[in-house]
């Protein structure tokens, strides 16, 4: 089958519950924002394809399923990443402070070279801000990552972080594979091929 | 952050391992609301995958501790968790040299590796090649090796996939094989007159294979095209064992080792029709990936439980490890609740995972068998090659000592760091682990730290024994357990998972007779939001099967 796409990246969101990641996955790529969908059906990822520097991008970004309200990310979530969004909620103090909790859950998991930005979201509650700007930015400094203020709510910079995020990796890939060519990874399996038994064992060795 | 769980669900799991986590997606899919619990801090029980330190504290894990408690009874056994858990280093602990594993190309190679667009499927033969050029000492310390712990992902249960078994087609129907990837094994060996001989399965290897002549190509060639096509010989020989079946085909010595030992997985007792059934397997699962019938999990076999317990959190259900104080709570000869860390949680139905098991329903339980199990770090592979390897190894019964399954794994199954392996010995017990597996490493390997050498043997730098209860839920059930409480079993022997799979449709289907057992999840782009914002949810599941994903072509 012909690709439709010159790039697959695999992209991952973590932090607190209720900071927005599903909504800020869901403006990105419906750009739409609906509270309602989202306990009623399980997010598994979603796949947009941009345009960067005359490359088309395919982004598939994968949700945490919940499973980061009890701490219970499997270490298969982290395989193959190679961005990650870092989410806190401007008006929840706790979700910025355990942002390095989650970071180290990353270094622990993820590929030592994951590509990461730190978002703060529901930045359009100005009047319950806890979380100022310069604390954000200068979290961001520590860690050496970018940092952006969204809302998905009022869709605010959402696409900006994404396509920022998408650049940073681009820009690394690029480095990375003018230097080698890389070894394969493994099989996906799907259902492209049907579950049909093969011919016959005479038919794959025909020169016996 | 607030740990308070709901306190109502359809149905509670206590164990991730893998007969519970299938059970948990299944219930979760069909909408029940399903609370999965477990005492560790890590997914997979007795299934789980480790890294290189986390394996090691196995050994210095305390019991789990009691907790007072007279309304409900703590869960958890010694019977059914691992035993015998020892390991040992076989190298020095520090090195002058830097070690050669971690690199800072290393780094950038996992990096890049991690941008291959993961769609494709190459030819092996276009994979990788491992730097035979580079000046390879034995620079390895205990340093080195834990400095690169994550880089290991060490199975406790290190299980195949048959290419066209009923694990990898439910991973398929289901949807699931979306949360992983697979390697296929690229060569079967076996143990013949004291070498190593390559099983011819597939026609590259009869041809590379020069221990085979013509002729008996043709002779093997001839039967495998008879078993796989022709039922009668299942009815004619119904009293002969298969190796008996295969001396009436006048098969040569060599040729009925590689049929009766490494392609159906036999011995010399076992029955011609279970070693047809087998073989036919074998060849049912050829030419699909890879040039061997057999897959193995990318970053090891934990992952294979990890992607049913994602599923299961897609559709709702809700987990929750490492709660260290859990019991089950009964009324009326019924579980009513689960204990949870102080809070008490409602369900209707209760499955446990063997290790989990109440003492008091395992006090009077003998376990009948064991699996023997053994790990090794080596430095170079049992049969070196220019290209790294993915082996299945199977090691025939011989003077009492049971069959072995070897697998070795090198740095492109996520599984050990570059210019290592990791090798899994797994057989039926019958006295100790290394007693079992003794021999095969008198023949095959050396301990780096042993004082003579030979250069043809690949060195173990780290050593890992340990036994696994065969659990068998059907010894259970003298031990009248409630009637809604379901016990799943853990580990088994077997090569790949299509028993498991069918003790967990079992399971379900005894708590939701009339259900699908893990109908095919949509795909991300099939489910489409209708309305606008803010407006009454509107969720359509459509049919479309329109993908420009993945896609997986047959390499014949
Ligand atoms: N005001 C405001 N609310 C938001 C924004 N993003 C998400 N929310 C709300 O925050 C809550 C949690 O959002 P959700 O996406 O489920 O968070 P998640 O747990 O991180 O996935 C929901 O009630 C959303 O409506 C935002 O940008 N602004
Ligand atoms: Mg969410």
């Amino acid at each position: 089958m012909a690709k439709t796409y010159d790039y697959l990246f695999k992209l991952l969101l973590i932090g607190d519950s209720g900071v927005g990641k599903t909504c800020v996955l869901f403006r990105f790529s419906e750009d739409a924002f609906n509270t309602t969908f989202i306990s009623t059906i399980g997010i598994d990822f979603k796949i947009r394809t941009i345009d960067l520097d005359g490359k088309k991008i395919k982004l598939q970004i994968w949700d945490t399923a919940g499973q980061e309200r009890f701490r219970t990310i499997t270490t298969a979530y982290y395989r193959g990443a190679m961005g990650i969004m870092l989410v806190y909620d401007i008006t929840n103090e706790k979700s910025f402070e355990n942002i390095k909790n989650w970071i180290r859950n990353i270094e622990e998991n993820a590929s030592a070279d994951v590509e990461k930005m730190l978002l703060g979201n529901k930045c359009e509650l100005e009047e319950k801000r806890q979380v100022s700007k310069e604390r954000g930015e200068q979290l961001a400094v520590e860690y050496g990552i970018k940092f952006i203020e969204t809302s998905a709510k009022a869709s605010i910079r959402v696409e900006d972080a994404f396509f920022t995020l998408a650049r940073d990796i681009k820009t690394k890939m690029e480095k990375k594979l003018e230097a080698s060519n890389p070894p394969k990874g493994g099989h996906k399996l799907t259902p492209t091929e049907p579950m049909k038994k093969p011919t016959s064992w005479l038919s794959r060795c025909t020169l016996l | 952050m607030d740990n308070t769980l709901p306190t109502e669900f359809d149905i509670i799991i206590i164990g991730t391992g893998l007969v519970e986590s299938i059970i948990s997606a299944a219930a979760s899919r069909i909408g029940k609301r399903v609370l999965h619990v477990d005492t560790n801090d890590y997914y997979g029980g007795t299934w789980a995958s480790f890294n290189l330190k986390s394996l090691q504290e196995q050994g210095t894990k305390p019991n789990e501790k009691q907790f007072e408690n007279e309304r409900c009874l703590q869960i958890g056994n010694d019977v059914f968790s691992i035993q015998d858990f020892s390991e040992k280093w076989h190298i020095i602990e520090h090195n002058e040299k830097e070690n050669v594993t971690q690199t800072p190309e290393d780094n950038e190679k996992q990096l890049v590796e991690t941008f291959e667009d993961k769609v494709t499927i190459q030819d092996e033969s276009k994979e990788a090649k491992p730097n035979v050029n580079e000046t390879k000492e034995n620079s390895f310390s205990r340093d080195s090796l834990l400095n690169n712990s994550r880089k290991f992902n060490i199975d406790l249960v290190p299980k195949l996939h048959f290419a066209r078994g009923e694990f990898v087609q439910l991973l398929i129907s289901s949807n699931i094989a979306r949360y992983a990837e697979y390697r296929s094994v690229s060569r079967v060996l076996t143990w013949v007159n004291n070498t190593l001989e390559v099983v011819p399965c597939s026609r590259s290897d009869v041809f590379a294979n020069n221990r085979v002549s013509v002729i008996e190509k043709r002779m093997l060639m001839k039967l495998l095209t008879s078993l796989d096509e022709d039922d009668d010989n299942y009815k004619d020989n119904q009293d002969k064992t298969f190796l008996e079946f295969l001396k009436e085909k006048k098969l040569t010595p060599n040729l009925i080792h590689f049929v009766l030992y490494a392609i159906a997985r036999s011995t010399d007792t076992t029955s011609c029709s279970e070693g047809i059934a087998s073989t036919k397997r074998f060849l049912n699962s050829l030419g699909r990936f890879g040039k061997t019938p057999f897959l193995f999990s990318m970053y090891g076999s934990g992952e294979t439980t990890q992607a049913f317990c994602r599923l299961s959190a897609v559709f709702g259900g809700i987990f929750a490890l490492d709660r260290a104080q859990v019991g089950l709570m009964i009324e009326d000869d019924k579980v009513t609740k689960v204990f949870c860390q102080g809070q008490e949680i409602c369900a209707e139905h209760f499955v446990l995972g063997a290790e989990k098991i109440p003492k008091l329903y395992t006090e009077h339980l003998k376990v009948n068998s064991y699996i023997s199990r053994a790990v090794f770090i080596t430095e170079s592979s049992v049969m070196p090659s220019e290209q790294e390897h993915l082996t299945l190894f199977m090691y025939p019964a011989e003077n009492g000592k049971p069959i072995v399954t070897v697998l070795e794994l090198g740095s492109l199954t996520g599984t050990c760091p570059k210019n290592l392996f990791l090798v899994h010995l797994t057989a039926k017990q019958t006295t100790t682990p290394q007693e079992d597996f003794k021999h095969i490493i008198d023949n095959l390997f050396q301990f780096n730290d042993q004082s003579t050498e030979d250069i043809r043997k690949p060195k173990i730098l780290w050593s890992c024994y340990f036994s696994l209860p065969e659990t068998n839920s059907s010894d259970l059930k003298g031990t009248n357990h409630p009637p809604n409480l379901f016990v799943a079993d853990g580990p088994d022997l077997d090569l790949d998972y299509d028993l498991t799979i069918k003790k967990a449709k079992d399971i379900f289907k005894q708590i939701y007779p009339g259900d699908e057992f893990l109908p095919r999840a949509p795909d991300p782009e099939e489910i489409i939001f209708g309305g606008e914002e803010n407006e009454k949810e509107n969720v359509e599941v459509t049919d479309t099967l329109q993908k420009d994903t993945t896609s997986l072509n047959d390499n014949n």
